[in-house]
This record gives structure tokens, sequence and C-alpha cells, in this order.
């Protein structure tokens, strides 16, 4: 019963640091910084905090992972949680300390006998306050292990906070000095609300900041060197490719990734493109005008590197003048990034109405920016969120036929989700018997699986997330809602009942009566 | 039919659609069939979805229902504001909804959700932490923070009393019928003593 109640708190899932697949460090590199972090990880009596500060694709996370990794080693590691703005539930603040909690009473005995209580008479505290969860999640259960340990939390500006202090650190300020057996290991961009977070009168005599991008530039370059080559090397073997590439082209990469690890990663996953040999590719990259340059110690230009990298991939993948190549690009490339959880391109196919071969070949001739697997039924994301980042601001990504609109796409995906609701909802979709309780159905998810397909399950779900967020006309999403909310309604309702969505369902009316409150007054007489 | 109809009809048939979930969402929440057998059954008959839904509901064999609203209940009130609250508690009259945030309780007409007031701590109280409650008469209500209880006279908006206690730290609060607030601990389903009484 014990277990069944901790088992079934609401939390995040996946967000471990032995979860995905995320590499660590490469032998050899990285080393002032791990060995920084070691002498910090094992003395207890230096700061309570250590915040790895680093500019976008400066490699914070692939540090976080070999720290884990290592803290996980030594007996050490309490929990961690690699924040995903990918992910609905991993962007999320209110599931940290609760997903930190089921972690750690998994681990810790005396810990699980105080918690589960605590879920069994409050299993909603999950929307309780920030500083309501550390207190009575972690605080208090704390009070009853000895053990030290160290707690990691990844890419915390990943998470959506709109305070302008970052809300967790300023509740972690309030409590940290009260379990003085706990460290918390944090990564995260340098951006204004996690940089006053870290400043704030209770937590800064309480970090420890390493800035990553201010390591000297000969060391990093040594590092990425490292890493091309080795990359390379199994490249080179894969294709029996000898003497290839030469250490001239290796000091060229390595010179145009200007400090950034993400820059030599996207590198070799281009390289690595199915049915092109790589030289033939590097040969190209290589005949591209060099567009970057270190500048003082803190040579490091996310924006400008990688902008160059990213449309330099765009362009060499999609060279027709073609407009319904690139309305397609947008519209798949821009589901990509705008969806609320990932998605399968199967079903990105199904949402915008297309056919999965056609949304596989745009995908796979871009491989290199995505994170990709071969079956279309498993989700695909962008493999770093610098990508997103680019291809979204108008003022980086400079040509309009690879640059998303966020309030346009967003409002295309309205569309999108109420054309697969109006089409796909049913009555009694699953077939259940009359009466019947949604727990009382022995195959339920097996039902599910077999009779609401992934894009009809995520459009029940996230319409809202995107109608909110539209921009531009709404004459077209009108006539959608009237269908919907007339004809389809209860239907939707089933879905997210046997989905445990409900509470989805208040949220999402809510914003819709807020949105038409807003929107329908200004409408032009056009679909009278 | 001209746009203004058309866009008030949409708005209209949305504010039914939430209240059908908000009230019956504990029915949603644990079978989907039950939303025809029983949410839609109970709906209010003059209710815009019951009117666009009703036909639609399964054939069943005859059965007899009594007390259908002529309404919507309207004692709910939704939160917009997703996770930023603290806690809540109503009056025992169900005229106002006090909701804590970390600077102040606010109370709110329920209907609305109107900030009609703030209760604020003194400079020295310590900070808010909840849960809430009103005192039976609903002249006072107090508020956990993180050392001590701290109680308001509701109509004068001032603090009247805090009342310190001794460790393990409450986690929720009771007041008696003769208006003695008391701290709880639910691990070891212990009152303390009451600390506190008044006069409302």
């Amino acid at each position: 019963m014990s277990l069944l109640a901790l088992n079934s708190s609401r939390r995040a899932h996946g967000v471990g640091y032995q979860h995905a697949n995320r590499q660590g460090c490469l032998r050899g590199t990285r080393e002032t910084v791990l060995e920084e972090i070691e002498s910090w990880s094992e003395d207890f009596n230096k700061p309570p905090i250590f915040w790895l500060n680093g500019l976008a694709g400066t490699g914070k996370s692939t540090v976080a992972q070999t720290t884990a990794e290592r803290i996980f080693a030594d007996g050490q590691l309490g929990a961690s949680f690699f924040c995903s703005r990918d992910f609905e539930d991993r962007r999320n603040l209110h599931f940290i300390f609760p997903t930190l909690a089921f972690q750690m009473a998994h681990k810790y005995p005396n810990f699980q006998s105080h918690l589960v209580p605590l879920l069994q008479s409050n299993p909603d505290i999950i929307y309780e306050s920030l500083c309501n969860q550390m207190g009575k999640l972690i605080v208090e259960p704390l009070g009853s292990v000895d053990d030290t340990m160290i707690i990691v939390i990844d890419a915390l500006d990943e998470c959506v906070d709109d305070e302008p202090q970052s809300a967790i650190l300023s509740v972690m300020g309030r409590f940290v000095e009260k379990i003085p057996n706990v460290k918390f290991f944090i990564t995260g961009r340098p951006e204004p609300r996690i940089t006053s977070g870290f400043r704030l009168e209770l937590l800064q005599p309480l970090t420890d900041v390493f800035v990553l991008h201010n390591i000297e530039p000969s060391l990093v370059d040594a590092d990425i060197q490292l890493f091309l080559k080795y990359e390379l090397s199994k490249l080179a073997h894969r294709h029996q490719l000898d003497g290839w590439p030469s250490d001239q082209d290796i000091n060229i990469l390595c010179h145009r990734a200007a400090g950034l690890f993400v820059y030599a990663v996207a590198t070799v996953k281009f390289l690595d493109t199915r049915g092109i040999l790589p030289v033939k590719l590097l040969e190209t990259i290589l005949s591209f005008p060099e567009n970057t340059s270190h500048e003082g110690k803190t040579q490091v230009q996310p924006n400008k590197t990688l902008d160059s990298l990213y449309s330099w991939i765009l362009h060499e993948t999609f060279d027709a003048d073609n407009p319904i190549v690139y309305s397609n690009f947008q519209s798949i490339v821009g589901a990509i990034v705008m969806v609320v959880n990932p998605l399968p391109p199967s079903a990105i196919a199904e949402l915008l109405d297309l056919e999965t071969k056609g949304v596989m070949l745009c995908l796979t001739s871009i491989h290199s920016l995505l994170a990709l697997d071969e079956d279309p039924n498993l989700p695909v994301h962008p493999f770093h969120k610098s990508f997103p980042d680019f291809i979204t601001d108008p003022s980086r990504c400079l040509d309009e036929k690879f640059y998303i609109s966020p309030g346009k796409l967003h409002s295309d995906l309205t569309m999108s989700c109420l054309r697969v609701m109006n089409d796909g909802l049913e009555q009694n979709l699953l077939s259940l018997p009359n009466y019947v309780l949604n727990s009382e159905v022995k195959d339920l998810q097996m039902k599910i699986q077999g009779h609401i397909s992934t894009a009809l399950q995520y459009a029940c779900r996230s319409w809202h997330n995107h109608l909110t967020t539209s921009q531009g006309p709404v004459t077209g999403i009108i006539p959608h809602l009237y269908i919907f909310l007339e004809e389809r309604f209860l239907a939707w309702l089933e879905v997210l009942s046997v989905t445990g969505a409900v509470r989805g369902a208040v949220v999402a009316l809510e914003q819709l009566i807020i949105w038409l409150q807003e929107v329908c007054h200004v409408l032009p007489c056009s679909i009278c | 039919m001209n746009q203004v109809y058309r866009d008030e009809q949409l708005l209209n048939t949305a504010r039914d659609c939430f209240n059908f979930v908000t009230i019956f969402f504990e029915v949603i929440n644990v079978s989907a069939t039950h939303i025809y057998h029983s949410a839609l059954e109970l709906s209010p008959l003059p209710s815009i979805i019951r009117k666009l839904y009703y036909h639609r509901r399964p054939v069943l064999s005859p059965r007899l229902v009594t007390g259908t609203p002529d309404a919507w209940d309207e004692s709910m009130t939704i939160f917009s504001e997703d996770y930023s609250y603290e806690s809540h508690a109503w009056s025992q009259c169900g005229q106002f909804v006090a909701t804590q945030k970390q600077d102040g309780v606010e109370i709110r007409d329920p209907l609305t959700l109107g900030l009609l007031f703030t209760l604020k701590p003194t400079e020295t109280s310590p900070p808010l932490t909840g849960p809430l409650a009103y005192s039976p008469d609903g002249h006072s209500l107090a508020c956990l923070s993180s050392a001590a209880i701290i109680i308001w006279d509701i109509q004068a908006r001032e603090v009247i009393k805090e009342i310190e206690w001794n460790n393990p730290r409450p986690d929720s609060l009771v007041c008696s019928l003769v208006s003695r607030f008391s701290p709880f601990h639910s691990f070891s389903s212990k009152f303390e003593a009451p600390k506190h009484s008044f006069k409302s």
C-alpha cells in the first residue's frame, strides 16, 4: 500500500540522469571543470550549491551527466532532474520537488517512511506552492536521513518560470541551510532570472559558481579537437577511409566551433548522413566561408557561430527553389519545434494531413539537427535547444524560407488539432459497456492504443496550448470551434477521462473562454 | 445571422461546457460512460449542453430521474492561476473565499473572484505558509506561518494575535466551535492543546 501511494504520486518521467541517451564527456576532456566539481562535491564544508553557468552549446548538460554518473558511482547521488523545455512535465517547476522526493524515497527507507503518509493524506501536493513542496516533500523527510547526498538539477533555465527571480532558487534560499547534509549541483544559462536568483541575499554566500564560457579558450579548443578526432575516426573506420580527416581539417573545424561543443556535435551528425560519403560532405563544409572568430577570453558567441552552421545546413539540404518544399519544411519542422510534447513523425504526419513517408524524408534530410530515430513511431525532437532558438528568431534566421513564425505556427497547429478531433472523435470510441467505471475496464490501455491515435490524443490534450499562443486571423479557427463544441465536446471529454487528463479540460475551457472574449469581438464579418 | 450573435453563441456554449466539466468533474474523471449516464442526465434542463447532446445519450431501459436542476450550481469557484495559489478557505456563510499568498491573505467574492481586500501580516510576522481556517462565526481568520499561527479580525482587517508553537511544524489548522484555533499534526493524529481563544 505504501509503495502504491509512492509510485502513483504525480511526478515527471524520464528526468533522471540514467534516462535518455545522453552521453557523458569524452574521457580526457573538460578536465578543469570536472576537477573543480569533484573538489566541491567531496567537501561538505564548501557551499551547499554549485552553479555551473554556461552559454548555449558550451556543454553544461554533458558535464552534468558526467557529474551525476560519478556521484552515483560514489554512492552520493540523492536524486537528479534533467529539465527540458521539449517536454511538458520536464519544464514544469512544480514537478521538480515531487520527482526528487520520489527518487529519494526509493533510495532512503527513512525518507520513504516519512513521505508516504504525507502523499496518502495529500495526493494533490503537486499543485501546492513550491515553498510548501520543498518544506513538506524534501526538508521534513530529510530530517530522518543521516546520509550526505548531492542532488543534480540540469538546465534550470529550460523550465517555465514567470517570476523575475527564479522561483525555485528563491525557495531554496529559504530552506537550504536547514538540510546541511544535502548539496545541490545546478546548471543553467546565465539568464537574468537565474542570475538574479543566485544573487539573492540568502543564496549568494551559499553558492559556488563556475562559468563554463570563461575557461581559457586554448583548453576548450583542445577538448573539442579531441572530441572531433575521436568521433570522426569512428566514422572513418565505418567507411574504411584511411588518413581521413587530416589534422588540418580538424583544426579548421575546431576553429569554426569557436568554443561551442554543440557545433562540433552537429557537424559530426551532419557528416554521418546516410548514403553520402563523409569525405564529400566535409569538403563542402570546408568550402563554406568562415563566419566565426574568437574574441578575447569570453570568445563564445553562440548565436553567430551556430546561426552560421544552421543556415548552411538548411541551404545545403534544401537547394531547390520549390515553394512547396519550403512550405512543408515550415509545417513539419515548425510542428517539431512548437509541439507541447515531442511527437513521432507518424503523428506529425496525421496532424498535418501529410504522408508519413514525406515527413520522414524531410526529417531525414536534416537529421543532423534532430534527435531522430529510423522508426517513424518514435518521438522526434531538436537535438539541441539552440536550433529552435535560431529558427524562430527573425533576427537570427534571416532567410524567410526557413524562418518559423511561432504565432502563425500555433494558429496552424490549433486548426490541425481541431481538424483531427472533429474528424476522429466519436461517441463511445472505445466501445465501453454502459455504466462501467474506467478502473473496471481491464484492457483500457490496449483499447486506448488501438482506438485513439497518438495524434488524436495529442490534439485532445494540447489544442488549447496552441490556441492561446496563436496569432493572426482567427476566422479559420472559429468554424472548427463550433463543430468541436456543438458536436464533439462530450466525445472529447471521454478521451480525457480514459487517458486521465480531465483536469486539462478545465484549463482548456477556461483559456478558450478568455480567448473568445479577447478575440471574437474584433472579428470581421467574413464567416457569417 | 450576424457575427455578434454568432460570437456570443460560441462564448455561451463554451461557458456552459465549462460549467459542465467543473460541476461534474469527479464523475467525468472516473467514468467516460457516466458522462452520458450521470453528468448529462443531471445537467440543468435549460443548459446548452443538454440541448446539444441529450438526444445522443445511449438508449437504455426505462428509468426514473428526479432532481434535475433548473440552473448550474453557482457555489463553485475555479481559480485560473493554476499554480500560483498557496491555500484557500471558504467562509462558513459561503460569501467569501480567502486565498493565501506569500505577502498576505486575499479575501475574494467567490462568484466574480474580485478582490475585496487583503489581510496583511505585521512587519515582524514570520512568512505565511498556509493553510487557512475561518472561525465558525466568520469573524476571524487564521493562517499558519513558518513559526506561528497568525489570527486576524476580519472586520478590523488587522492581526489580533500571533501564537508560536513548539516543533514539529503542524500541517493543518482546526478551529473549534467556540473559536479556538489549534495546530494539528496529521502524522501523529494528535491535537495540541488550544493555546488561544477569543470572543467573537
